[in-house]
């Protein structure tokens, strides 16, 4: 069984790095496969045995969905209230009807702002602006000093670059948003930086595969 | 200058071999570079150096087999080093596939401490530690909800969770037992570290991080690792091991040679290669950028 | 059209004409171009373009929630052109058209 899944696993890689020749129907099965095999995994293993089943079916019929001791328990019928919030959701499907799937889209959205805007600022938004407001200038601290004004120049620029109301034009504007564009030029090399060990990270991960457990090689 | 203009319409498969050989050649000649622990990791390790044995922390798989290459080794190495401390890691996911890649790393994390175990010299009445399941660590699994079920376990730890990934019921679990019969609450744990590969890992836990009231620390992907830095200039994570390399640096602090270790040659031979092809294509535009303003001139 | 078949140009879509998918290349090209992010753009488009199918199928699972909050016809036009990858191949031959066309114009 680890044998074929191995083979398989590699054939499966070797379909996808075809790619790198050009276009190809070996890569087009690989994708297709994974976009296919992705969604029965969710949808039945995830969405069913690991959501729905232990948090919503075993808990509102423990007889028929529970196991052991959860069998015997009493049924949480308080869980209809979420039960008929998913099935509003089906409505969707229908054209004329799809309006009533928004209650339960509200509801989602409501609890999920609520919750995200107080805690985000909190934790995000307040200790960035925190560590943001720094002392310009440190007696005998050149390199500190430096590090502090490209931190407060960069944040303004680059908020003054994210201000789309107004054409970025002009002596103060034009020049500032332009700055704005040089941090943000900065922090994307960084990231594609970033991104580019990743890739070549997982180019690794998969030739580890094939020349260890599939070649036996290494 | 025409063969400088002509390198840049180089075939892009030529450059894909040049990157293919250099990720492969190391490893084949199983060339092994040195790993220099940064701070960031240095710091994660030594706070765990510091709990206590028994001690109880919670690690958020957060990611899927797309990532895995990068998280599965540092989650390996981070479990391991928790097992030699005496650590009682309970495992969780916020992402669906986490409690697959919890169980992987757990099976890889024991079969490593018993291996070490069995390699140590103990004293003549020296007995050898055994890890059990349910009693030095669990598997939770994957629940769904992200910042709502973190703020669930604030206020009761166990009530998302009843039984383990394997339908085991927690309540009668070793691992959730206080010696002085207290119930188990978050306030036992006392580290927090999430194998972030994207959104809904650490910053789903700092979020919560005022009811939670709990060090925390992460182990994210390579393209995460600009994001997350800005929590560790708040002091708002206590340490991050970054990508593979973060991976590797936490291999060599506790003295394990693993896949990212062994894959710090390939990377750093890769990475040379592509700056090498930057520089081609800079002085290719260059070269043209003169040649036409050349032709203007004349 | 199957998954066997590999098109040369971009194939003729049920829901949308040719011109419409053009103009929305356009409108979408132009407001990259506008803000001055042709190079980010241009980068991150070449290296999603292998996993645009991957992009599209996503986009079609998501569509119903997505449309809630964005315009369904324009979520409806760029599941259409992740769906192909010479339509990504396209869009990045606009951006950096409307690019050389802007840096003419300034220079």
């Amino acid at each position: 069984m680890l044998t074929l899944s191995i083979w398989m696993g590699a054939i499966i890689t070797l379909c996808c790095f075809s790619f790198l020749f050009k276009d190809n129907p070996f890569y087009r099965f690989a994708e297709h496969l994974f976009v296919g095999v992705s969604a029965g995994y969710y949808f039945s293993a995830i969405s069913f045995h690991q959501v729905l089943k232990p948090n919503l079916l075993a808990k509102l019929f423990p007889a028929s969905f529970g196991s052991g001791q959860e069998a015997l328990a009493a049924p949480e019928l308080w869980l209809i209230v979420p039960t008929i919030l998913g099935i509003l959701m089906l409505f969707r499907l229908s054209q004329e009807l799809a309006w009533v799937s928004r209650f339960t889209v509200a509801f989602v959205m409501g609890v999920t702002t609520g919750l995200t805007i107080v805690l985000s600022t909190h934790q995000f938004l307040i200790p960035q602006i925190k560590k943001a407001i720094v002392p310009l200038f440190l007696k005998g601290q050149y390199i500190a000093s430096f590090s502090n004004w490209v931190l407060v120049i960069g944040s303004i620029a680059c908020l003054f670059y994210f201000f789309f109301s107004t054409e970025h034009r002009g002596p103060i504007y034009g020049t500032v948003s332009r700055v704005g564009i040089w941090y943000l030029m900065i922090s994307f090399g960084a990231a594609f930086g970033a991104t580019v060990m990743g890739r070549i990270s997982l180019l690794i991960g998969r030739f580890q595969f094939l020349l260890q457990d599939w070649l036996k090689l290494i | 200058m025409n063969f400088l203009i002509k390198l840049k319409d180089i075939d892009r498969r030529v450059i894909f071999v040049f990157v293919a050989v250099s990720v492969c050649l190391p490893m084949l000649l199983k060339l092994d570079f040195m790993v220099v622990p940064g701070k960031n990791v240095k710091s994660l390790y030594d706070f765990i150096e510091g709990l206590p044995p028994g001690t109880r922390t919670f690690l958020s798989f957060d990611f899927d087999p797309a990532s895995m290459p990068e998280l599965h080794p540092a989650a390996v190495a981070v479990l391991v080093h928790m097992f030699r401390r005496g650590l009682k890691p309970i495992c969780g996911a916020n992402w669906p596939v986490g409690g697959e890649m919890a169980k992987t790393a757990l099976a890889s994390a024991t079969q490593i401490f018993q291996e070490t175990q069995a390699r140590k010299k103990l004293p003549d009445n020296g007995e050898k530690q055994k890890l059990e399941k349910t009693r030095d660590f669990v598997n939770l699994g994957y629940k769904p909800g992200g910042v709502v079920l973190i703020k669930r376990l604030v206020t009761d730890f166990l009530g998302p969770y009843p039984t383990d990934q394997d339908g085991v019921p927690t309540a009668g679990m070793d691992i959730f037992r206080n010696p002085d019969g207290r119930k188990f609450s978050i306030s036992d744990v006392k580290l927090i570290v999430s194998f972030t590969a994207g959104t809904g890992g650490i910053e789903a836990f700092i979020n919560v991080a005022g009811d939670l009231k709990c060090t925390m620390g992460a182990a994210c992907t390579s393209v995460n690792i600009p994001r997350f830095y800005t929590y560790l200039q708040t002091k708002q994570l206590i340490g991050m091991t970054g990508g593979l390399p973060g991976a590797a640096e936490y291999e060599k602090l506790v003295g394990h040679l693993g896949p990212a270790r062994k894959g710090m040659a390939p990377q750093t031979i890769g990475h040379l290669v592509i700056i090498g092809f930057i520089i081609i294509g800079n002085i290719a535009y260059l070269a043209e950028k003169s040649k036409s303003s050349k032709k203007h001139l004349s | 059209m199957g998954m066997w078949t590999i098109p040369e140009t971009p194939p003729k879509d049920e829901k949308f004409s040719a011109e419409e998918i053009d103009s929305f290349i356009q409108t979408f090209a132009k407001e990259i171009v506008r803000r001055k992010m042709s190079v980010p753009a241009v980068i991150a488009l070449e290296m999603a373009k292998p996993l645009s199918f991957l992009g599209h199928s996503a986009c079609v699972v998501m569509g119903p929630l997505i449309e809630m909050v964005f315009d369904p016809k324009k979520i409806e036009k760029m599941t259409s052109i992740l769906s192909e990858r010479c339509h990504i191949e396209r869009l990045l031959e606009t951006i950096e058209t409307m690019e050389n066309s802007v840096e003419k114009a300034g220079g």
